[in-house]
């Protein structure tokens, strides 16, 4: 799941001063937390609320799209709405902000979330846990199924550095050596000789930003 | 310890309830249930029928003793004992048929619907089976528990002139007094066979058994799941990509669900989002009059319906002339988006009312309905009413609880400064 | 027998080697730290210089070995680390090092950025330890950059690793000075070490790796300090009877260098090739724990 992070009421306020009439577009697609119609009305409210604690008469109207990253989902869905609209607020990750830009280019869209990371869901702890980096070049068959480049602050790639402590990182004491674990679960799983070996360095040019892929 | 002062809590005492709220204040709380052991004759019927174990016998003495902790006011007992030696403040018989008798003046109605709270929203569920099975023009009773209802009421209404009795219990496995249904309805059964007997006829009393549900609209569910993750009885499942589906066997009727769906895809029964929005907004077309009137902060106040049970005239005595009064099936159904609405629409103050921590019907929704509530705040801190806020946690057992939570709020909120964050009340 | 450096030679011929470690100073003259330099110059065979240690900004290692090695005739290991620099960078280094004339490089991965006074700097670990000393074994023996390009003239340096005998699970860290090894590791210097016990058991553990071992020696200077470093620092084991004895005394940076000069007796028989003093930004200290351990005769 994409992870995003609401933005601070008083951010979003900063850059909406200029408005009138928002419309807060939410998304049903992947981020976790949802960021659908729920999370649009509650804030429409508050963004109204908050514009007359400043002496601004906001008119919000709250709608969701299914997936703010599909252009035409975004132009069947909002354009019956988007009339005398001064600003849309989106609570979309960064990709569906940037795709309602491209979808309605004359209308001016800000983004109500920081999209933070790629993650896993736990449930039971109420936490989401940052899993992939994205980066085009997955040895996940090298490492017990543990992403090194990801859970190692470092991203060392012939670990252990030799700050964990307990089995923590050194850099956050609260979460696990990446590379602990990997050489418990290669031992585990009498992989031993995957976990000697000499892995290369990284090869950066294959995720040179922005990419793009064909897909048909 | 200060001698108990034994008081009628008969409702047409007024003066009785005066002095039981002036005492509350002074003394221990006035507790809703009580054994008058004048009368008792020990026949442990209440023992052995109360669901939470809280009557017991005294080894020694033989004297039965009810321990209020345990007591969840649900008035099996009273309505249990052959020799009416248990007094309640709600709903005992005279009350109830005082106030048949008076509506049935007001109305000039004869047919009664007796319901338990847990079937019957305020709203139109009971009107629309009622007006299935073409009963119209009724007067309606709406108690905590079916179960609490002696067979002498019946009569004692039938004798009043009432022609048709129609009772909508909870479906057995959902009582939340554990049997007071299963009990209310044995009883119903076996004074609709007494009645044929005695030549009435055989439609004079009707049992329906009911109990509201969840439903889920595919159409708009994401398969997020978090639906299935929070439903206390597992009674969701995401079945296929996209859809998540409700087994009607388990649902409860709480509404947790339908408070946490990120996509508003799920609907309780007779407490639809929209209706209660709709309740909220006509709730807050009256506060620009109260205001002019000096009523003032305004309050709406969410209560679980189980929290407290407030006389019948309910409107009267325990809503203040500045507090509104929105009832739910649980706490766990108060949604922030209908808060923020409230707050919006130009309420001074939100108070949740929940069960006590380990008196919830449903499964831990008081605890749920904390945790939302306190994540509300913090949203709330960003536009400064965090503190126009608050989740109190009171239960009927003890007399005047929600009230006094109601007037600390109150007075909380009052010397608050009052800051502009909305509302068409607004000068 | 040609050797690159110093070090090289005394660790081939010695019995005990000492090097020390020297702090580059937040500033942009290097006198801040030439007398530091001076000090220490006559008991050590080399000093290390730390690069930008605990993520604080300081004068550069490089500048600042070639300007120690100028200045004072003090033998410098140029420590470099992977946090800083991405590989293009740490490969210039090396030849500059080389071109200046420093002969001997640690390679360390680095403490994380956030630990120091600049945490919202970009990190860069574009080589971890092992990769940058392959890159080095690459230049020196086959005379090749990391892109397999020809370098006209190839450099020559004595390279040694890091180690931390005190970690716990303990078979990572072997395995990485392993590969440390096999990447051209000579030597390895170690976290500091105040219980024999914990060295006895990983001497070994590694007997049957080719590397000459140099243990890090840090006198305590307080009871809280090693407490302190207890909590703080990874593989760092200290003996209670330490702690009561700092605890009891009243000179206690007396009594800390005194316990190190009994480590170090203690140690000299385990086949170490030799020790590392170091007190971050305490050459003073460094001069002191040397003169005693000179004094004391153990070595």
């Amino acid at each position: 799941m994409i992870v995003t992070k609401e933005k601070p009421l008083e951010e979003i306020l900063g850059f909406l001063t200029p408005y009138k009439k928002i419309l807060v577009v939410g998304c049903d697609g992947c981020t976790t937390p949802p960021r659908g119609l729920r999370e649009a009305k509650t804030y429409s409210t508050l963004v109204e609320m908050s514009g007359k604690l400043n002496n601004k008469n906001f008119e919000c109207k709250a709608t969701t799209v299914a997936k703010q990253c599909d252009n035409h989902d975004c132009a069947t869905t909002l354009t019956p709405q988007i009339e005398n609209v001064d600003a849309i607020l989106s609570l979309a990750c960064g990709v569906g902000v940037q795709t309602l830009v491209e979808v309605f280019p004359e209308i001016p869209i800000y983004p109500g979330q920081d999209t933070i990371f790629l993650g896993s869901q736990d449930r039971d702890n109420a936490n989401m846990y940052e899993k992939c980096i994205s980066c085009g070049d997955c040895i996940l068959d090298e490492t017990g199924g543990i992403c090194p480049r990801t859970r190692c602050p470092k991203g060392l790639l012939n670990g252990p550095c030799a700050g964990h402590m307990d089995g923590k990182c050194e850099v956050d004491r609260e979460k696990d050596c990446a590379w602990v674990l990997i050489y418990r679960r290669m031992k585990d799983t009498g992989q031993l000789d995957k976990f000697r070996a000499f892995r290369k360095p990284r090869n950066y040019q294959i995720s040179t930003s922005p990419q793009q892929i064909v897909w048909k | 310890m200060r001698k108990q002062r034994r008081f009628s809590f008969a409702r047409e005492n007024t003066q009785g309830r005066k002095m039981a709220k002036q005492l509350t204040e002074q003394m221990e709380p006035e507790i809703g249930v009580k054994i008058d052991d004048r009368y008792c004759s020990r026949c442990v019927i209440c023992s052995s029928i109360c669901p939470f174990e809280a009557i017991s016998r005294d080894k020694e003495t033989g004297e039965i003793n009810l321990d209020i902790e345990k007591c969840q006011v649900c008035g099996i007992c009273f309505s249990a004992c052959p020799v009416s030696a248990i007094e309640t403040l709600y709903y005992n018989v005279n009350s109830l048929i005082s106030y048949v008798e008076k509506s049935m003046r007001k109305t000039g109605f004869n047919r009664l619907v007796l319901t338990c709270r847990g079937t019957s929203p305020l709203q139109r569920k009971t009107m629309d089976e009622l007006k299935k099975s073409g009963v119209v023009d009724f007067i309606s009773l709406r108690l905590p528990c079916v179960g609490r209802v002696p067979p002498e009421f019946l009569l004692k209404a039938l004798a009043l002139g009432i022609e048709k009795i129609v009772v909508i219990p909870c479906e057995e496995d959902y009582c939340r007094f554990e049997k007071g249904s299963m009990i209310g309805t044995r009883r119903f059964l076996l004074t609709q066979a007494l009645l044929s007997q005695l030549g009435f006829s055989s439609d004079t009393l009707t049992v329906i058994r009911s109990l509201i549900k969840a439903n889920i609209n595919v159409y708009r569910c994401i398969g997020c799941g978090d639906c299935a993750y929070a439903c206390p009885y597992d009674a969701i499942k995401i079945v296929a990509p996209g859809i998540a589906q409700i087994n009607p066997d388990k649902c409860s009727g709480c509404g947790l669900c339908a408070a946490v769906c990120p996509v508003l895809a799920i609907e309780l029964e007779g407490f639809e989002y929209e209706s209660i929005s709709q309740s909220i907004s006509n709730y807050s077309s009256l506060i620009p009059e109260m205001k002019s009137k000096g009523k003032t902060p305004v309050i709406l106040v969410f209560c679980c319906q189980w929290s407290e049970f407030p006389t019948l005239d309910k409107n009267q005595s325990l809503v203040k002339e500045n507090v509104m009064l929105l009832e739910l099936p649980c706490s766990a159904r108060v949604d922030p988006l209908h808060i923020l609405e409230a707050f919006r629409l130009g309420f001074d103050g939100v108070l949740v009312a929940a069960c006590e921590k380990s008196e919830c019907k449903l499964e831990e929704g008081n605890e749920k309905a904390e945790e939302r509530i306190s994540s509300l705040k913090k949203l709330l801190a960003q536009v400064n009413l965090e503190n126009k806020l608050e989740i109190c946690f009171t239960s009927p057992k003890y007399i005047g609880e929600l009230d006094r939570h109601i007037k600390s709020f109150i007075q909380k909120i009052s010397s608050i400064p009052e800051t502009p964050h909305g509302g068409e009340s607004e000068k | 027998m040609s050797f690159v450096s110093s070090l090289e030679k005394s660790l081939a011929t010695s019995k005990f080697t000492i090097t020390g470690e020297l702090t580059p100073p937040k500033s942009a003259s290097i006198e801040d730290v030439l007398d530091g330099a001076r000090l220490i110059k006559n008991d050590v065979v080399a000093t290390n210089v730390t690069d930008n240690p605990t993520s604080r900004v300081v004068m550069s290692t490089l500048a600042t070995c070639h300007l120690i090695e100028k200045q004072t005739g003090l033998e410098t290991i140029f420590q470099i680390t992977c946090r800083d620099r991405n590989r293009l960078a740490l490969q210039s280094d090396i030849l500059a090092a080389n071109a200046l004339g420093i002969k001997n490089i640690l390679v360390l991965t680095g403490d994380y950025i956030t630990m120091g006074d600049h945490p919202e700097a970009k990190p860069v670990f574009d080589l971890d330890s092992v990769q940058l000393l392959w890159a080095i074994k690459r230049m020196q023996e086959e005379g090749l950059d990391l892109a397999g390009k020809k370098l006209k003239t190839p450099p020559k340096v004595f390279v040694g690793a890091a180690v931390n005998p005190g970690l716990d699970p303990i078979e990572p860290e072997i395995i990485r000075l392993e590969k440390k090894v096999d990447m051209g590791a000579k030597f390895a210097q170690s976290q500091c070490l105040y219980d024999p016990d914990v060295l006895e058991k990983f001497m070994d553990q590694i007997s049957h790796l080719d590397v000459k071992i140099l243990v890090g020696i840090t006198p305590l200077l307080s009871a809280g300090m090693a407490k302190w470093m207890i909590k703080n620092c990874p593989g760092v084991i200290i003996p209670d009877e330490m702690i009561k004895r700092l605890k009891q005394t009243e000179d206690k940076v007396k009594e800390g260098i005194k316990m190190m000069v009994e480590v170090v007796s203690k140690i000299v028989p385990m086949k170490v090739a030799g020790i590392h003093v170091m007190v971050p930004e305490r050459a003073d200290l460094v001069a002191e724990m040397l003169k005693a351990i000179k004094a004391s005769g153990v070595v």
